[in-house]
């Protein structure tokens, strides 16, 4: 090994550029990520309430329980809403159990567990869920027509199916992103 | 007491920060091809995770194992994580030319860097660790093998790395 012995040697001369910083500078930014990963947790919980409040409120407020198709609408609107964002605190929850001081051979394994289950939420839940929430939002345009301007009315159109479709879009991407990484997790095996 | 056990805190954390940053800055220089600002950025990542899982770790390692399994780990992810654009920046390697070296010295090494690249992700791991002096047990521990299967593994390492930087292949 006498040439390796070389190139160890090679190594060890380099002189690393760790760049500006310090440990005071990472705690600071360590305690801001602490705060960042609460925020956001209480702020999606606060988001979707205010989401269910607004749509059961509208519910109510049309007396939507009078009309079969607003009904059914918001109905399916406020259930997909709520397993859409119970399937993702499950899934946040599941990420953060995956602590980065385990072996890299158990943590290869943990993470391709949880991607495994993120395919599985892409490819059988959000298809359902998305076709559900498309429905559901469908079946109010007859009563958006009927109470609201037609200026209105259209900007609700376009706004609403734009979204979806954005969304859409997005779901596609995240998709292949996760997938990606689950390949490389099973090519670590 | 709690602003004492936050000073503790503090204090041990400096002390980590001190005696691991370079080493953790170098594995993970090794692993982003020599790519400093890459280094730099995951291995901040790396003492941000130290920091927020300080108060969990109990001892059933050696604290140095348990910032490199911290450090591998989050290497082996911070990339794929990140856009696209950050990680063409891997296959550029930038100029580490300095006064230490000759130039077949110089060219010797970037062949290492591309090398190191070439191998597969949990052997790249062991050969950065191993370049960086961690022992054996130790990676083992950090890995997730037993230090038999690792040493077989080293020799195979040692073997084909000296290889490709001689002929260019693996």
């Amino acid at each position: 090994m006498e040439k390796f012995d070389e190139l160890q040697t090679i190594w060890n001369k380099q002189s690393n550029n760790v760049g500006k910083t310090s440990a005071e500078k990472l705690m600071k930014k360590g305690e801001a990520h602490i705060k960042k990963v609460r925020a956001g947790h209480w702020g999606t919980i606060t988001i979707i309430s205010v989401l269910a409040i607004v749509l059961i409120g509208y519910f109510f407020w049309m007396k939507a329980y009078q009309k079969n198709g607003l009904t059914i609408g918001l109905t399916l609107m406020i259930v997909v809403m709520i397993v859409r964002v119970l399937l993702e605190w499950m899934s946040a929850i599941r990420f953060r159990s995956i602590l980065p001081d385990i072996p890299l051979a158990e943590f290869s394994a943990k993470m391709q567990l949880y991607y495994e289950w993120r395919k599985k939420i892409h490819t059988i839940f959000i298809p359902i869920i998305y076709t559900l929430y498309m429905m559901g939002f469908t079946l109010l345009l007859p009563s958006f027509k009927a109470n609201l301007s037609h200026g209105m009315y259209l900007y609700c159109v376009i706004s609403g199916y734009g979204f979806l479709t954005l969304f859409g879009l997005f779901l596609i991407r995240l998709l292949r992103k996760e997938m990606k990484l689950l390949k490389f997790l099973k090519g670590l095996n | 007491m709690e602003i004492s056990g936050k000073v503790n805190k503090q204090a041990q954390f400096t002390e980590l920060f001190d005696k691991h940053y370079t080493k953790v800055f170098s594995l993970c220089k090794g692993y982003f091809n020599g790519n400093d600002t890459l280094a730099s950025d995951s291995a901040q990542e790396v003492f941000i995770k130290i920091w927020e899982s300080l108060d969990s770790f109990r001892g059933e390692s050696n604290i140095s194992t348990w910032i490199y399994r911290i450090s591998v780990n989050t290497c082996l992810l911070y990339l794929r994580k990140q856009s696209t654009k950050k990680e063409k920046t891997t296959s550029v390697f930038p100029p580490i030319a300095t006064e230490q070296y000759s130039l077949e010295e110089e060219e010797k090494l970037q062949k290492m860097y591309g090398c190191i690249q070439k191998l597969e992700e949990k052997e790249k791991m062991i050969t950065l660790m191993m370049l960086e002096g961690i022992g054996y047990k130790e990676i083992s521990e950090v890995v997730g093998i037993t230090e038999e299967a690792l040493r077989v593994r080293i020799h195979r390492i040692k073997k084909n790395l000296t290889q490709c930087v001689q002929h260019g292949k693996i």
